[in-house]
């Protein structure tokens, strides 16, 4: 099913075809009787009405943005201040936000209707919603299947028609990975970009807050209105001026020679090189000899950053608590019992590869073999505009093939990790359907702070798939 | 591939992360953290050379020392499991 457009929606609004308050119900609505699990909670009838009324006000006094009175979503790992917001965690599940993250401060400035908050994998742990403490979010295009994750329910919700976009948070592929997965359009920006000031802590050399939405010039307007330095965030950034298109395309020499890639995946990126070709691009296989170290590196510097930024959750300052006498019990058993099984491997995981006798094996290893993929990329990207992959080897995978393999799971995150290491940016746009309906994605990788050429090469897969 | 860890590391990393694994659960987070190790352990036979070791995208960001009123401290307490008056209540920590 088709949904209009950010701009489309705007349009109707401003000529007064629909109202802020008919668009919202139409949306809401739909989410209330969807059974998808995409949604943690839809905010209350009169938090809604309120939102609308600002929204109602701007357009009469000529105020209004390209997102006033569009219905988004948020992440459950997003603060908005006033409303609970858990991570999909059992632990944070009765904590209510104390400010509202800079993005969604932005968002409400700009007049948008936040409507609800999505499904996710436990603290943005994870590659299918199947880690959130509160049951998997189901596919839209087939309800057996997964919507990839941990950004699923965001997923599942734009692709269902629940809402016309919504925030992801993307860490190794979290956003790109699961807009594949339901045939949407997925960015991550550039690390620094936007303001991870309100986002919970991941990976905190990794995290990214980015667009979720149906096509690529939805994804710009989105991204334009939450962008931008800020004094919260020290590592944010103002992106430097966009450079013209070089219509020259990357791919990383023998992507396809490892096995592991889905035949069908195979045949429409292939197609699609012939596409681009046909544009007028010249396509190169290129050598980037560290690319795949990237996942092995991920899950050494990701779970050790995990360790220590889960350490605050400790039964003593925010959400739940166990009712343990001793102070080490309260810790313990607060942790043990309200972090789910993912959550509790990866701060093992990264306590082990912090702790004394393997800090240089691992940890110190993976920094060093970083800054290597990140000089391979930068170098690469002198010369094109992008690396083009396949965004996922697979299409969505089902609910419960692989929960109880972790290194199964992990490796869908193949080929968009490489991005999230060296803060490039990335987005994964819709390419096709496989024969049983499964959409496919591609993506392209760009220099940092090219967005703008992203969004472009967004736009000419949308014309030529 | 898989590295073996033993259930007594995953009990002192349980202990070190202040996290209570269930004994019903150890073998299971045993295996499984092993799996993980030993996928990993594919960067040790990666060579690098040494200069690759400096991140040259890591630099200090400074401000202005200038006060930025974000959140009231009182919300903040507030989202403490316990709390009273103005404090945040523990259990005894001393003996």
């Amino acid at each position: 099913m088709e949904y209009p457009t950010i701009a489309q929606l705007h349009t109707k609004l401003m000529n007064g075809e629909i109202t802020v308050a008919a668009l919202v119900a139409e949306y809401y609505d739909r989410a209330k009787a969807s059974d998808l699990n995409a949604f943690r909670e839809l905010f209350t009838a009169e938090d809604i009405a309120a939102q609308v009324a600002i929204a109602e006000a701007m357009i009469k006094n000529g105020t209004a943005t390209a997102l006033t009175g569009i219905p988004i979503a948020l992440k459950d790992n997003i603060l908005f201040a006033g409303h609970v917001v858990s991570g999909s965690s059992k632990i944070l599940e009765h904590y209510t936000a104390s400010y509202d993250a800079t993005a969604v401060q932005k968002l409400k400035a700009a007049g948008a209707i936040i409507i609800g908050r999505t499904n996710m994998d436990e603290f943005a742990m994870g590659s299918s919603t199947e880690n959130s403490a509160y049951g998997p979010t189901k596919n839209p295009h087939d309800t057996t299947k997964v919507p990839g994750g941990s950004s699923g329910g965001s997923a599942a919700a734009v692709a269902a028609g629940l809402c016309v976009a919504a925030f992801g948070s993307d860490t190794g592929g979290s956003i790109r990975q699961p807009a594949a997965f339901t045939g949407i359009v997925g960015l991550l920006p550039t690390y620094g970009t936007v303001s991870r000031h309100g986002l919970m802590a991941m990976g905190s050399s990794l995290d990214v807050i980015g667009p979720m939405t149906h096509t690529t010039a939805d994804a710009k307007v989105f991204y334009d209105a939450f962008k931008g330095q800020d004094i919260y965030d020290g590592t944010s950034a103002t992106a430097p001026a966009p450079a013209p298109l070089k219509k020259r395309l990357a791919i990383p020499k023998g992507i396809f020679d490892k096995g592991g890639i889905d035949p069908e995946i195979e045949t429409n990126f292939k197609a699609l090189v012939e596409k681009f070709t046909a544009q007028g691009f010249t396509i190169d296989e290129i050598e980037l000899p560290h690319f795949a170290d990237s996942l092995a590196v991920y899950y050494i510097l990701m779970p050790a950053e995990v360790s220590s930024n889960l350490a605050r959750l400790d039964g003593i300052r925010y959400g739940d608590r166990a009712e343990s006498i001793s102070i080490n019990d309260v810790y313990g058993d607060t942790r043990g019992a309200l972090f789910g099984p993912e959550t509790r491997r990866r701060i093992l995981l990264g306590t082990y590869v912090l702790s004394h006798g393997y800090y240089d094996a691992y940890y110190n290893k993976a920094v060093a073999l970083r800054a290597t993929i990140r000089k391979e990329l930068e170098t690469a990207l002198e010369n094109y505009d992008a690396i083009f992959t396949p965004t996922t080897p697979t299409p969505a995978f089902g609910i419960g093939e692989k929960v109880n393999d972790p290194v199964s799971m992990y490796l869908s995150d193949l080929f968009t990790v490489p991005a999230n290491i060296a803060h490039h940016p990335a987005i994964s746009v819709p390419s096709g359907k496989s024969t049983a309906g499964l959409p496919f994605g591609v993506q392209f990788i760009g220099a940092r702070f090219a967005e703008e050429t992203l969004f472009a090469l967004g736009t000419i897969v949308e014309d030529i798939r | 591939m898989s590295t073996t860890l033993t259930k007594e590391e995953i009990t002192r990393l349980a202990t070190l992360s202040r996290l209570t694994v269930p004994e019903a659960e150890l073998e299971t987070v045993v295996q499984d953290v092993g799996a993980i190790l030993g996928f990993v352990d594919t960067i040790q036979s990666v060579q690098l050379d040494s200069e690759s070791v400096n991140d040259s995208e890591l630099n200090n960001v400074f401000r202005e020392d200038a006060v930025h009123p974000l959140v009231a401290v009182h919300d903040l307490i507030e989202a403490a499991p316990l709390h009273q008056d103005h404090f945040v209540k523990v259990p005894k920590v001393i003996e």
